[in-house]
């Protein structure tokens, strides 16, 4: 298998969907819309649960590698020092736009999830990655997780 | 329908410019440190759409991509913290801070404001490739050594390549040790 690397997924997207390259690993938003008209074919999610957006395709730990988990999110900041009142005032705006029929409709569309809380850094990033061991086991090796807004990475090794 | 608006005592307590209790009362600016058509793009898009609805502002996306989104979230960082400009913020970033040295902290040099989703990646063929399962799609790639392409972009370099690198490993793995009428 040749990798090809991109700075982005909207240029390895464009290829993708032009067949000058054969797949990729793509976020929600970025080849959900390619779904439906058949220009593109998923064959498996990289989420714990299948997604609600493609409920036929198979998890990744579905597919051979269990307890393979992986996300991505996204969040808006600003500067250090921003004043309270803007902090609230967006949050405000959050709020009512994530809620809104429009957002959720477009959300369910990308395959996008609300996350549980949206305010106060408590989002977790997991990704667990899952290795041969010598003896040709899989087991845990790592979880990165970030809490609550840190870089404080491997948090738990464990071995099976 | 009239929209709520937000309390102005709470502007008069903190006693800062009046300014604020219009915020916002010119353009905002949102940083993406991404190229276009990435998803921290395509979902910036669609929030600064919405939010400019609500505000009856403009908010405008700038993508500034380059170094894996450090060198757009660095400027984002950078800014006059009035709130004119603001940046998303995406898993990217612990796991950049996680394998490089940054030229900001990334726990203190920014305000979080709010999550906006979650997604999952989704391993995606062009429709010509012969595969609809991962097992067809090692077994083709197996078949035809050096023949399957595939693309990894900058948003998630560590997850995407080495996970497809340890699927197929597992892949591997796995299949050796189930005999085949226990395969789907």
């Amino acid at each position: 298998m040749v990798h090809v690397p991109y700075k982005s997924s909207g240029p390895a997207l464009t290829d993708l969907l032009a067949g000058h390259i054969n797949m990729i690993y793509g976020s929600g938003p970025v080849v959900m819309p390619h779904m439906s008209s058949g220009k593109l074919r998923a064959i498996a999610v990289t989420t714990e649960k299948r997604s609600r957006a493609l409920p036929s395709i198979p998890t990744i730990a579905e597919s051979g590698v269990p307890g393979y988990d992986s996300i991505t999110w996204y969040g808006l900041m600003g500067p250090r020092g921003l004043p309270k009142p803007v902090v609230a005032r967006w949050q405000t705006i959050m709020s009512e736009a994530l809620q809104s029929r429009e957002m959720k409709e477009r959300f369910d569309a990308d395959g996008l999830e609300m996350p549980e809380r949206l305010f106060r850094a408590r989002a977790e990033t997991r990704y667990r990655q899952v290795d041969e061991g010598r003896q040709g086991r899989e087991h845990q090796v790592g979880e990165l997780t970030r809490a609550p807004f840190g870089a404080r990475c491997i948090r738990s090794v464990e071995r099976s | 329908m009239p929209k709520r608006r937000p309390s102005y005592r709470f502007f008069a307590a903190w006693g800062g410019a009046p300014a604020l209790a219009q915020y916002p009362s010119k353009p905002v600016r949102l940083i993406v440190p991404f190229a276009p058509g990435g998803g921290t793009d395509i979902v910036a898009r669609v929030m600064a759409q919405k939010a400019n609805e609500l505000t009856r502002q403009s908010v405008i996306v700038h993508n500034r991509g380059g170094a894996g989104g450090l060198i757009g979230t660095e400027l984002a960082v950078r800014a006059t913290p009035d709130g004119y400009t603001l940046g998303t913020v995406t898993a990217s970033l612990p796991i950049s801070a996680a394998a490089f040295r940054l030229p900001f902290d990334p726990v203190n040099d920014l305000t979080l404001i709010s999550l906006i989703g979650e997604t999952g990646y989704v391993l995606t063929l062009h429709p010509t490739v012969p595969a609809r399962t991962t097992n067809e799609l090692i077994a083709h790639a197996k078949a035809n050594p050096g023949k399957l392409t595939y693309g990894s972009s900058g948003a998630a370099p560590l997850t995407s390549r080495v996970s497809f690198s340890i699927c197929w490993r597992a892949q591997k793995w796995f299949m050796s040790r189930t005999r085949a009428r226990d395969r789907l």
